[in-house]
């Protein structure tokens, strides 16, 4: 069984790498959702806390929003990520950015032409 | 309860070369090393998986701070030496006798320094490359001759064969040189040992207190008696140790880095060697700023293009053509370490000041105008919200709106977390490396350095490791 934050950020590392890599498939999203919690779990403790805290924090929300309106776990972190996707809150651009520049460094290295020719909307919003 | 006379805690640069001088020298030495022994070459150069085996914490290290500032630390034997991409400065001597007088460093002149740094370049092959050097070193050559900006080929810890050309070269790490020789004079090397705490009692360490970690995770508690204990775990856990132990008075407040900026440049012709890095580097803005050339692989270009990697996928996808550059910079400003009370980890911040962050802005404009006078098709700096420039002119636009906070800052030169000098009001230890305050605690690594040199500083930091050595073994400390 998982600590909270690791479970926390963990569904955010899957609903941020569905809605910035829509590019990889579902195989390639996974084992990159899985390199980013290896990474995060053996991060210095500092950064692990801090992170951790706020995806916490982002994990009571989503999991509420799931009690109450009865949706899929997973839906309700997607509409956490996309609510909060163009907005620079304090600690959760650091999370998100833990978790973007980890995720890059594994795609792109694993699979570096996965993103060729995707066309990109503007920054923030949904990529098509 | 183990004992040995002198125990070393940390085999990088600094504990490795302390554990080879002392034990030729006869004496009997103990290197505790928290990570693991690991050969050359058994993980590919600059790869993701030589970063979760070889590096603290995978990689994941910041410095908080705006911006904020990654970090990377070697883990393991060896330490920074087995990852770093060896390259080598003798200590300048300019520097040298700057440091003496301003930080009330005794016998630092070029002569003190000279005999230490001669046996360092000869133990660790230093050399030029016999054969060609790869093409992404050959940009910063060709950029700062059309330039006419000074440039040079730096000299690394490589064996080559014959003729090799650069990426055929053998590192000559720790674990190939000082490791090995300390071994056979008699050091015990032992790895997968963490050191928590030093006992003190007055002005001496009567106990060191650690844990072994086995392979079924089993923590075994360890005790040490030594009669002298040589700290050499680097400029954040060398001070976190001692903060650890309750011994704070100037340490971990002065950390000094070279914060660096990078850009990925396109060219038509391929330039990627993921393996290497380049040799070549800018030298006309030194000491204030280097540029130089990093390892390349398609994950790190795309790490220095998130968090817009989608944008600009044909870089990774066309990685071949496209290498990574940086400039590194030195700081007014200074960063602190902290160990925290329960966290295995300190703390680390570090705080910019705006002269260092024009400084970084300044070092970013003239690397991307390297990389275009050297024919790049394309500059993509390593910025938020990154953008794409086509010509010198996009630098104008780009000069104009570049804050520092929208860099991305990272650094692999950590200096000066308990620094040497005899003015006890802003050093840790004395001029060769004793902890004030101490008979038998010494520091021996990047951390005595004062402030960070503006260069490569691995020869430095072995250069006074060994003549602190020298100091220890004529009795005069």
């Amino acid at each position: 069984m998982r600590a909270l934050p690791e479970r926390a950020v963990a569904g955010f590392t899957d609903a941020l790498i569905a809605e910035r890599f829509p590019f990889l498939d579902a195989d390639q999203r996974e084992s990159t959702a899985r390199f980013v919690v290896d990474r995060w779990r053996v991060a210095s403790q500092p950064v692990q806390l801090g992170t951790g805290a706020v995806a916490s924090v982002l994990g009571a929300t989503a999991w509420g929003l799931a009690a109450l309106g009865g949706s899929d776990p997973d839906d309700a972190w997607r509409t956490v990520v996309q609510r909060l996707s163009d907005r620079m809150l304090p600690g959760y651009s650091e999370l998100s950015l833990f978790v973007v520049s980890l995720a890059t460094a594994y795609a792109a290295d694993h699979w570096p032409g996965a993103a060729a020719g995707f066309t990109v909307a503007a920054p923030g919003s949904a990529a098509r | 309860m183990i004992r040995t006379e002198i125990l070393i805690i940390g085999s990088g640069p600094g504990g490795a070369l302390t554990a080879a001088r002392l034990a030729e020298a006869g004496r009997e030495v103990m290197v505790l090393e928290e990570g693991d022994w690991v050969e050359v070459g058994e993980y590919e150069p600059f790869s993701l998986e030589q970063m979760a085996a070889q590096y603290r914490s995978a990689g994941q290290t910041v410095a908080l701070g705006r911006p904020p500032i990654i970090y990377t630390e070697g883990r393991g034997a060896g330490g920074g030496s087995e990852v770093n991409s060896g390259l080598y400065h003798r200590p300048d001597p300019e520097l040298l006798g700057d440091w003496a007088r301003r930080f009330a460093i005794r016998d630092l002149s070029e002569r003190d320094i000279a005999e230490h740094a001669r046996e360092i370049e000869k133990t660790l092959s230093i050399g030029t490359v016999p054969g060609d050097v790869t093409p992404a070193s050959s940009v910063i050559e060709r950029g700062a001759a059309t330039l006419g900006w000074a440039a040079r080929e730096v000299p690394r810890w490589m064996v080559y064969r014959d003729k090799a050309d650069a990426a055929d070269g053998e590192r000559q790490t720790m674990t190939r040189t000082y490791l090995p020789r300390a071994r056979e004079a008699g050091a015990s090397i032992l790895t997968g040992v963490r050191v928590d705490r030093l006992v003190k009692r007055g002005r001496r360490i009567v106990e060191v207190r650690a844990t072994k970690r086995h392979p079924d995770g089993y923590p075994e508690p360890v005790r040490i008696r030594a009669e002298h204990v040589f700290v050499c775990a680097g400029a954040i856990q060398t001070p976190a140790l001692l903060q650890r132990s309750g011994v704070r008075k100037n340490v971990g407040r002065t950390l000094a880095v070279h914060p660096m900026v990078k850009a990925v440049a396109r060219f038509d012709d391929a330039v990627n060697v993921p393996s290497d890095v380049p040799v070549h580097q800018v030298k006309e803005f030194a000491p204030h700023i280097s540029i130089g050339g990093s390892a390349s692989g398609p994950g790190l270009l795309g790490l220095a293009l998130a968090p817009e990697w989608a944008r600009f996928a044909e870089v990774t996808a066309d990685w071949e053509r496209s290498s990574l550059y940086y400039a590194a910079t030195r700081t007014e400003g200074r960063g602190h370490i902290n160990a925290l009370p329960l966290l295995r980890d300190p703390l680390v911040t570090y705080r910019l000041t705006r002269a260092d962050g024009k400084m970084l802005v300044h070092a970013m404009m003239r690397m991307v105008h390297l990389l275009f006078a050297a024919g790049a098709r394309q500059v993509y700096p390593s910025i938020n919200g990154a953008v794409e420039l086509h010509t010198a002119a996009d630098l104008t636009e780009l000069g104009l709106r570049l804050k520092p906070r929208d860099l991305n800052l990272m650094t692999v030169h950590l200096c000066s977390g308990v620094p040497m000098g005899e003015d006890r009001a802003r050093a840790g230890t004395d001029s060769f490396g004793r902890v004030h305050g101490f008979d038998n605690l010494r520091v021996n690594d990047s951390s005595l350095l004062p402030e960070a040199p503006g260069l490569n500083p691995q020869g430095t930091i072995m250069a006074i490791a060994s003549r602190n050595c020298a100091a220890f073994l004529a009795g005069t400390r």
